[in-house]
């Protein structure tokens, strides 16, 4: 399983309104509980889909995968065609 | 083991894809879809609605409102054309006597005879629950002398049901219904249909004249036309004309979000504005609103049926009438201005425009057509008399 990279983080952090710094994201916290509300969430999909240029498929599109850092690290590798952990 | 809505489903999928290729041919050319209705003949869907002992399907409104909503996604002229020839096969199930029901309704199912409507007469538009030419009778024919301003499919069908009065001195509410075959009539087309939307249905001004035999042809039950109308023909036409609507606004909202979730298409579309949103909210509401709609008023409807079959009185109820109308009005306007707004929301470039990625504008004039059909107008001032009666609510 790989770890999350910079560029995914910097974005995420964007959308957690509750953390004040990337030190403070565990791969695992659970990201509702940091401020990413169903709204929040739609923008920072679209702002990884466009930043990593992928889209993510409609399968992807639950509760499970905006869960926490990892789970959405997890979907993106999947987005981007590559291997899930 | 196959089942019937096995069947369906399959045969569905299979019409749609044709009618979707042909959509944009038929729309750019505005002629009749030759190959979606040929698809349709062959398939069993035209015989949805035929009894199983008929050969036919027997699916049933709640089935043939799912497939309305499919063709209607592919090609609103299509699926217009079909949805119409449904309501006529509708009205043959719950009224012909036989032999005409069986004869007829065997053609149907076994070799897709497509059935056309003539309700519409020059002077007086399409108020359906009066008639002006009169059926004249002569030894053992009547005589057709009929003009009809607009005919869905009038051009290609091979048989139409036909409002006539019923004789040269009956009342213009006295109508009877008249099955003739098109090899047994002489149609000339008046004018074609160059029209802004719905290009494809055919729906031309024809002359229909020639000598029935007069026995069994008409479709005449006890109660008169008013029973075919109001337990049979106008439930069915405001169901089916809605679910077919429906389809093609659904159309029209997947594919707006295609788009907008497509990372390189949606490029410059304002996606994190809350006005932007509320839009599409707006869209969604409106067409979820209608199926919301369309779904409580066929349950009205089936409710009805099964209870009373065709026992005219319980289908004149107000409310039942109001919610009918409602129906038709709101899906008209609300499914317009739903697929206005995804043209809004897409703009030029994938709105407005011709190009692959969707047919919003195609759409969105097919759709202008429905305040059009069996006007809203006429609709909204039988409403509000109506409303004046039912107090209760």
């Amino acid at each position: 399983m790989t770890t999350p990279n910079d560029e995914f983080l910097t974005i995420l952090l964007q959308h957690l309104r509750y953390v004040k710094s990337a030190d403070e994201i565990s791969s695992m916290i659970a990201l509702r509980d940091y401020g990413l509300d169903s709204k929040e969430a739609v923008d920072l999909l679209m702002d990884l889909e466009d930043e990593f240029g992928v889209a993510f498929p409609d399968e992807l599109l639950t509760d499970e995968t905006f869960k926490t850092a990892q789970s959405l690290w997890r979907a993106l590798g999947i987005a981007k065609g590559g291997v899930s952990a | 083991m196959t089942t019937v809505e096995d069947v369906i489903t399959k045969e569905t999928q299979q019409a749609a894809h044709v009618l979707e290729e042909e959509a944009r041919k038929i729309d750019r050319e505005g002629c009749f879809p030759v190959e979606g209705v040929a698809v349709l003949r062959s398939s069993k869907l035209m015989g949805l609605l035929v009894p199983q002992e008929l050969g036919g399907l027997g699916g049933g409104y709640s089935a043939a409102l799912e497939v309305a909503q499919v063709l209607g996604g592919s090609c609103l002229s299509t699926a217009m054309v079909w949805a119409m020839h449904c309501q006529q096969v509708a009205v043959l199930v719950d009224h012909a006597s036989e032999p005409l029901r069986t004869e007829v309704l065997r053609q149907v199912a076994l070799n897709g005879l497509l059935i056309a409507s003539v309700t519409s007469e020059p002077t007086k538009g399409g108020h359906l629950l009066t008639a002006v030419a009169p059926l004249y009778s002569k030894d053992e024919h009547f005589i057709v002398e009929r003009e009809a301003p607009v005919v869905t499919s009038g051009s290609h069908a091979d048989a139409f049901l036909i409002t006539m009065r019923r004789s040269e001195t009956a009342t213009p509410t006295d109508i009877v219904l008249v099955y003739a075959g098109r090899d047994e009539l002489k149609t000339v087309i008046r004018s074609d249909w160059d029209t802004l939307g719905v290009r494809g249905t055919a729906s031309v001004a024809m002359r229909l004249s020639g000598q029935l035999p007069s026995l069994g042809r008409t479709i005449d039950p006890p109660g008169g036309f008013r029973r075919v109308a109001v337990t049979t023909m106008i439930p069915a036409g405001h169901l089916m004309w809605t679910a077919c609507w429906l389809g093609a606004a659904k159309e029209a909202y997947r594919q707006t979000m295609r788009v907008l979730r497509n990372p390189s298409l949606r490029v410059g579309y304002p996606l994190k504005s809350d006005l932007y949103v509320e839009h599409i909210a707006r869209v969604r509401m409106d067409i979820d609103l209608v199926e919301a709609m369309l779904q409580r008023v066929a349950g009205e409807y089936l409710v009805k049926r099964q209870a009373f079959g065709t026992e005219q009185v319980s289908y004149e109820d107000y409310a039942f009438n109001i919610h009918l109308n409602e129906l038709k009005i709101a899906a008209a306007e609300k499914l317009f201005s739903a697929v206005d707004q995804t043209m809004q929301l897409l703009g030029l470039r994938y709105g407005y425009r011709i190009q692959k990625e969707t047919s919003i504008e195609r759409i969105f004039r097919d759709l202008r057509s429905a305040r059009l059909m069996f006007t809203d107008d006429r609709l909204l001032v039988s409403n509000g008399k109506l409303a004046l009666l039912d107090t209760s609510i």
